[in-house]
């Protein structure tokens, strides 16, 4: 009875495409735990390591977590992420204990090191190695791409030519 | 151009470039992590820093703006292998931290940046499923990597498919070299490319005999 619960809430989840996290399903995945045995906490375990990947992946693709998704996790859900977020900062950051470089910017490979954008809502004024510029919503600017993709990732630029991300 | 007499990192950097792409690409089509490419890092980190002060240093100065721009092109590609390299080892490192935590032999290869990363994620990973699945699990995580390898079968602990088919170019005459546990050999001249499983390529990917595509 269980199992097939259990079954479903797995299904649940890997029925969803990659970029949605369905909202937690507190009562089904407990009544799934209350009935212990090694299948049952098996396929537990594949759930919530299916969810904590996606997680994973957000903070990757987005750096922080839209509303749409922040909805639907647990409370330990959001103290997870948080918790990759600062293990990921940590790692990326310079000095020992990181390598000083942002991994989650400008996946794709560079061909050239400006690309236009334009403003999305206004940031102020921000230093690039290029020279300081102050975002206002609609201008568009040459800005160096790595330095730019950041703040594209967090909705304050869109990147003008086709370049995609 | 005489205030540069050194600044061609581009030229005694393009091997050190080469070579990152090599390890780069090793990386990402190999199933296991592989080693970290240290000394190799730490001349291209150098690298990096240095060109960065030239680009600096020419900030300014017109005659020298095409110059500086492809300075400033060169260092995004260089920084762009770094970053790619770094991230396709994170998320192998993710994937089968348990794994590698587990077998003294891979986790040798991991930087002292990795290793640390690699044992703050399998905690964060395992006390989030702990108190998620709600099961009693010990609680340091030494025991806990103890108690999964005590499971006798262990498959519960994701780790690389070292079966699976690889693509790769030798890269120096090696003659006959075994290619499965059946004594099978294949002759591995220069140049030749082979699709081949994974596995029979360890020692050969390792000594640099062979690059995988």
């Amino acid at each position: 009875m269980f199992a097939k619960q259990a079954f479903e809430l797995v299904q649940e989840v890997l029925s969803c495409p990659k970029d949605v996290i369905p909202p937690y399903n507190d009562e089904a995945f407990r009544n799934v735990i209350d009935e212990v045995n090694m299948q049952h906490e098996r396929l537990a375990a594949v759930f919530q390591r299916e969810r904590t990947d996606r997680l994973q992946e957000f903070r990757w693709t987005h750096r922080s977590l839209p509303a749409h998704v922040q909805n639907n996790l647990s409370p330990l859900e959001l103290q997870y992420f948080a918790g990759y977020d600062q293990l990921l900062n940590k790692y990326m950051r310079s000095g020992r204990l990181g390598v000083g470089l942002d991994l989650t910017a400008d996946p794709t490979p560079p061909e050239d090191p400006f690309v236009q954008v334009r403003v999305l809502r206004d940031y102020g004024e921000v230093m690039f190695s290029s020279g300081k510029v102050a975002l206002q919503r609609g201008k568009s600017h040459w800005l160096p791409r790595d330095e730019a993709h950041p703040l594209v990732m967090d909705g304050v630029l869109e990147f003008l030519a086709a370049t995609s991300c | 151009m005489d205030a540069f007499p050194e600044a061609t990192p581009g030229t005694s950097g393009r091997s050190d470039q080469e070579a990152l792409k090599i390890a780069l690409i090793n990386e990402k089509s190999s199933p296991e992590i592989l080693m970290f490419q240290e000394d190799l890092v730490s001349r291209i980190e150098a690298q990096i820093d240095y060109q960065e002060e030239q680009i600096e240093l020419m900030r300014g100065n017109q005659d020298l703006e095409l110059l500086r721009t492809i300075f400033t092109t060169e260092l995004a590609r260089v920084r762009y292998l770094l970053r790619c390299y770094y991230r396709v080892r994170l998320h192998k490192i993710e994937e089968y931290a348990m794994h590698i935590l587990d077998t003294a032999e891979v986790k040798e290869r991991l930087s002292d940046r990795e290793d640390a990363h690699a044992q703050e994620f399998f905690m964060l990973q395992g006390t989030h499923l702990k108190m998620a699945v709600g099961r009693q699990l010990p609680e340091a995580f030494s025991s806990l990597v103890r108690q999964a390898a005590a499971h006798p079968e262990k498959d519960m602990v994701p780790r690389p498919d070292l079966d699976k088919h690889v693509f790769c170019r030798v890269l120096e005459d090696r003659g006959q070299v075994p290619v499965d546990d059946a004594g099978n050999t294949a002759q591995f001249n220069k140049d030749d490319v082979f699709v081949i499983r994974y596995q029979p390529l360890q020692p050969l990917l390792a000594e640099g005999s062979v690059c995988l595509l």
